[in-house]
């Protein structure tokens, strides 16, 4: 059971992330804009952001932020920024290219990153499941 | 991590520095040759050490103007293990992308340094020890050090020549903040920010000063930097055993007052000389390479007389 106050203190970390957006849609550090210039959403913590909007999934700026995430998806060169945009997209029903992360283990093994790893098992959990229609053939380790 | 160097002395007991700048208009394969020549006319004291390069890698930009150039890392790399290195290794903890595979697989690291795996460290996520301040310039009084950097014996700042929208310049002293770990320090290290940007250069490059600095500035960055400026050639690297002489000898060739920067203006109190008197130019003279950066608005107090 969650405090009286739960609710509220969670609609104003919505509000803060929303506040935080970048104006195109995707988020990164935290500023969205530096001496008027629009700042560049990353792919981590865009993921992160849309998966805990994921409530929200009519609003403009959520679609925004997917369009986004979706077209820079094919340039993604790192194992856990792949893992989390997969999870992501995957989230909201996208259809996403599989995960290629075969190439990307064979140079650095994730650098053993248990954070790395750990998303790369959810995202491929996502993908192991019925819900998501994926494209082409999985070239997974 | 011997600290050799790393103790604070006042300007005007420290000998002078010797700062170095070498020409050169591209990244190509003439880098490694040159790099080895001006280290050589340091005679560093690395043979059998573990040295640590620490490069300014920021995001994933395929173009070459943000992070320091994976062709400067290589031949650094190759240059220290010729003068005798007991090994060379490559760390960083990105302060915007917490990928940092990301980073390095975006600017092909590994074509320049081979695999990565072993040669590589993500400070970012490293074990860490706390180590106490030398200096009480912020209120943070302790730093999160990974054992990387604690067990280094030689540590080398290897930033890009760019300008900053909140310190002036970004070069080898603020290149530390990439030193303490996102998962102590957050992304990006937004403690450092709180705790005062100038503050937090002083108090981690008293704590951990770099044993010797070399700046990619063959193509650097003006303008809003140090991530949405503009490329900038200057066609110069620039090195010496002083980070505070190497990064004042970089403002003046970007046409900027050192004296004026804040961090450095107080970095020259007791971390290395600012002044050109104190320091022995070898290779070119700032004259000849000068290249004056554009800067916001904000910094335009920071030009140097000349160039207005």
């Amino acid at each position: 059971m969650l405090p009286p106050l739960a609710a509220k203190r969670r609609r104003l970390a919505e509000r803060m992330l929303y506040d935080r957006m970048c104006p195109g849609g995707g988020w990164n550090s935290g500023n969205p804009l530096v001496y008027g210039v629009a700042g560049v959403p990353r792919i981590g913590p865009t993921a992160w952001a849309l998966l805990a909007l994921r409530d929200h999934s009519d609003r403009a700026e959520i679609q925004m932020s997917l369009q986004w995430l979706a077209g820079a998806y094919g340039a993604i060169h790192g194992a856990a920024s792949l893992a989390l945009a997969y999870r992501c997209l995957a989230a909201y029903g996208r259809r996403v290219p599989p995960l290629a992360l075969g190439e990307l283990y064979a140079h650095n093994h994730f650098f053993e990153s248990v954070l790395t790893i750990a998303w790369i098992i959810l995202a491929l959990n996502e993908e192991g499941s019925a819900a998501v229609q994926t494209v082409g053939e999985a070239r997974t380790q | 991590m011997s600290f050799a160097q790393s103790s604070l002395m006042p300007s005007f007991s420290r000998p002078p520095s010797r700062v170095a700048i070498v020409r050169s208009h591209s990244y190509g394969r003439d880098l490694g040759t040159l790099l080895f020549q001006a280290l050589q006319e340091f005679v560093l004291p690395v043979r059998g050490l573990k040295v640590l390069l620490k490069p300014n890698l920021v995001e994933p930009d395929p173009l070459g103007v943000i992070n320091t150039h994976p062709a400067v890392v290589g031949a650094v790399r190759e240059s220290f293990l010729r003068l005798g290195a007991k090994s060379v290794r490559v760390a960083e903890g990105p302060a915007h992308e917490r990928d940092t595979e990301a980073i390095l697989e975006t600017i092909r690291l590994r074509d320049f340094l081979g695999p990565l795996s072993d040669l590589f460290v993500d400070l970012n996520l490293d074990e860490v020890h706390t180590v106490k301040l030398r200096t009480r310039a912020s209120k943070l009084k302790r730093l999160y050090l990974p054992r990387t950097v604690l067990e280094a014996d030689f540590i080398v700042s290897l930033p890009k020549l760019k300008t900053h929208h909140w310190a002036g310049v970004t070069l080898s002293l603020k290149n530390m903040f990439g030193i303490v770990p996102g998962c102590c320090y957050g992304w990006p290290k937004n403690v450092l920010h709180w705790a005062g940007i100038t503050p937090s250069i002083l108090d981690i490059n008293s704590t951990v000063r770099p044993d010797f600095a070399i700046v990619d500035g063959i193509i650097g960055m003006e303008g809003n930097g140090p991530i949405q400026g503009s490329a900038k050639p200057a066609g110069v690297l620039i090195l010496g055993d002083d980070p505070v002489a190497v990064d004042a000898t970089c403002a003046r060739v970007m046409g900027l007052a050192p004296e004026r920067i804040e961090h450095l203006a107080k970095a020259g109190a007791l971390l290395g000389h600012l002044q050109p008197e104190k320091i022995r130019q070898l290779g070119e003279s700032v004259a000849s390479v000068r290249t004056p950066f554009a800067v916001l608005p904000a910094f335009q107090k920071l030009i140097d007389a000349k160039d207005k």
